[in-house]
């Protein structure tokens, strides 16, 4: 490969990774720029997961929400394993994770204490790091 | 207590139909008359349903209500001192939505004299409140109806164990009143015993997530929400103790260096324990199952069998996908002629996760891992790569437990609607229930190496050549329930696209080499009936037939036997 096209392909390669972080961090800092609480992103994670046309209430149970509205199929793991990784997803700016999905409680897993929309909210916000 | 607004069909006065309506107009108007001043005890529709509320500053007040949103309420006030008496406000208090949430109000109390000037309550008070609340893009409606509140400024801390159990030896240390300044990473729980000696435990992750270091520079609800976005982290402060505490009875006293707004030091509430929090149990977070029976066949004495599954999560996800390491046995004693056990043991992990392709195919489990397949002898030493997909349509998983929780779910709007407490204690669950899934899959391997299989009885042995494996694995699983009784069938025709190796015993115990390939089917269908209403425990009736693998030996078996399932 002649040296020009070689140079090319560098300055390419730079500019791709320099807009890709800048990017990110553009995406990062316009979440930013809108504050709210962390009880709040968390019924908007809830309302997209459980497939809700309005905004769930703090004392709804999500295994209930989730046979209501839910995809169909079993709540635990999987819907439970779906709901942590959205909510990795919206509070991805934290050092520490905010919940195991192994915390939500479920028929099939009578051992959680993430019960209620409010429980959720509580647990996400005591293990919330933002960095 | 509530804040509230009167507007339309909520509105109680009109309501209670018009002789009421102008009994209680003529009361509140001599109320009025008669007080000079609008403290009114009354009641009015949930505008806003006081839940909680956090004292940020001494003029400025967070309350979150019980409504799902506020964000459009404003309105305005007076605060009462009892020690004064309640005809003559203290202050002014005017209500706007907290910025970063949408449950939230900030009241931002307002000298009587100077409207300018911020009110500042004052430690270890109590005070009445009384707010109009109406929407922000309408006029107040001219009947409204002031609603009063209970304010408390001492600083009791209730202490709590976090919510999370992967969270352990995490406390949480929750008041009404805003923390000023708290220790941060490292620090120390002072905990007192009955006999009021103290003791000081270690503590890390110490930190106050939403302190107010300068109350005087928070002058309005916008500082309030750039100081703190979740109005809930506004008076709280939590630490991890480095180890669990052992004494149950230890209550905790203080931490050294937590102070209020008021540049007090905390008390903690005389009722709070540092509850034990428990490890996540593995058993709690994984799928056992247990079955063991007593197999029976035509003119054979019962043998026993052991058909157990254990499959535990393990670790945490990674980008949604979970470990998940399976142990599967279906092993027994006093083998019956003819009539046999699938004789499997498969150890092994695989990654799963569920993803959401559309509104048909609501589900789709991607489930690659590998296997070591042998059987109870150890004679046969396959190691597979295995893919699994699991295809859940819509419709198609409707199980007692969903279909239950689902019309929970509708009938606790009704209640909801006519204000009748409603639990799941109250639902009766439904009676039947369905599944339908359907999978495909391939394995992949060989077996390891050559070995000699001997005969169950005698001396008999024969050398098993080592050999190639291509499967491919299509099942469909059915499950029909109806209430406790429920039929579980699970059919498997697999493909062997390669031949495979593989020694066989006859009636007589001598031993015979067979080459497979093509389709080698196998059914399993299961009646149980469960002793309790989870169903953990069941008793079961399973019927076997068909080829599986390692040995491909035809299983032709009624199984019954206790199942343990968590």
């Amino acid at each position: 490969m002649k040296r020009p096209y070689l140079w090319i392909v560098v300055a390419t390669v730079v500019l791709l990774v320099v807009l890709a972080v800048v990017g990110f961090r553009f995406y990062s800092f316009r979440a930013r720029l809108t504050p709210m609480s962390v009880h709040d992103r968390v019924t908007n994670v809830v309302q997209t997961w459980g497939r809700m046309q309005v905004l769930p209430d703090d004392k709804q149970e999500l295994e209930v929400i989730w046979a209501a509205s839910g995809p169909q199929f079993e709540f635990y793991p999987y819907g439970a394993q779906d709901l942590t990784e959205k909510l990795h997803q919206e509070f991805r700016e934290s050092g520490k994770a905010v919940l195991h999905f192994t915390d939500i409680y479920a028929s099939a897993n009578t051992g959680g204490k993430v019960k209620t929309v409010d429980d959720l909210a509580n647990a996400v916000r005591q293990n919330y790091r933002p960095q | 207590m509530r804040f509230g607004k009167i507007t339309g069909r909520n509105n109680i006065l009109a309501d209670s139909g018009p002789v009421s309506c102008s009994w209680r107009v003529v009361f509140v108007v001599l109320l009025f008359a008669l007080n000079g001043a609008p403290y009114a005890d009354g009641e009015v529709s949930a505008a806003c349903k006081e839940v909680d509320y956090k004292i940020a500053t001494p003029s400025l007040i967070a309350i979150k209500c019980e409504e799902k949103d506020v964000s459009d309420l404003v309105g305005k006030g007076q605060i009462y001192d009892p020690a004064v008496g309640l005809s003559v406000p203290v202050a002014n208090v005017s209500a706007v939505p907290y910025p970063a949430a949408r449950k939230w109000l900030v009241l931002q109390l307002s000298s009587v004299q100077a409207p300018d000037s911020p009110y500042s309550l004052q430690a270890g008070k109590k005070y009445k409140l009384s707010v109009l609340l109406y929407e922000a893009q309408n006029p107040p409606p001219a009947d409204i109806t002031p609603t009063a509140f209970d304010l408390d400024v001492s600083n009791t801390v209730v202490v709590g164990a976090a919510f999370a159990v992967s969270s352990k030896n995490e406390y949480e240390f929750v008041s009404h009143i805003a923390y000023k300044k708290g220790p941060h990473g490292i620090c120390q729980l002072q905990v007192e015993d009955f006999a009021g000696k103290t003791t000081l435990l270690k503590a890390h992750d110490c930190t106050v997530p939403g302190p107010i270091s300068d109350p005087t520079r928070i002058r309005s609800a916008t500082d309030l929400a750039r100081a703190s976005e979740s109005p809930e982290d506004i008076g709280s402060f939590s630490l991890t103790l480095d180890e669990s505490n052992k004494a149950a009875q230890d209550l905790p006293a203080s931490v050294p260096s937590l102070a209020d707004i008021f540049d007090k030091p905390v008390k903690l509430d005389s009722k709070s324990q540092l509850l034990i929090e428990k490890a996540p149990s593995t058993k709690d977070a994984s799928n056992y199952y247990v079955n063991f029976n007593y197999a029976a066949g035509r003119g054979s004495k019962p043998g026993w069998v052991l058909d157990a599954k254990i499959s535990p999560t393990v670790g945490r996800l990674f980008s949604g996908y979970q470990f998940i390491p399976t142990a599967l046995a279906d092993i027994g004693g006093n083998q019956i002629p003819n009539l046999k056990y699938t004789d499997t043991i498969n150890m092994g992990a695989a990654l799963a996760h569920m993803y959401q392709p559309n509104d048909i195919l609501q589900g789709l489990l991607f489930k690659p891992g590998f296997t070591y397949e042998t059987d109870r002898e150890f004679d046969r030493n396959n190691i597979l790569a295995t893919t699994d997909l699991q295809y859940r349509f819509v419709n198609l998983y409707n199980p007692r437990q969903r279909r239950s929780a689902a019309k929970f779910a509708t009938e606790l709007k009704i209640a909801d609607a006519k204000k009748i407490p409603w639990t799941r204690a109250n639902s009766k669950p439904v009676l039947f229930g369905y599944a339908l899934d359907f999978h495909t899959g391939v394995e992949i391997g060989g077996a390891l190496k050559d070995t000699v299989v001997k005969a169950s009885v005698g001396k008999a042995a024969l050398p098993l050549p080592t050999y190639n494996i291509a499967r491919v694995v299509p099942q469909v699983h059915g499950l029909l329930e109806m209430g406790r009784f429920s039929v579980d069938a699970v059919g498997t025709p697999r493909y062997l696209t390669t031949a495979e190796n593989t020694v066989l015993e006859r009636a007589d115990h001598s031993l015979f080499l067979k080459r497979l390939h093509g389709w080698n089917a196998f059914g399993v269908i299961t009646g149980s009936w469960s002793f309790d209403p989870a169903g953990h425990f069941s008793l079961t009736l399973a019927y076997k037939d068909g080829f599986a693998p390692p040995k491909f030996s035809r299983v032709n078996t009624v199984q019954s036997g206790i199942t343990v399932k968590y």
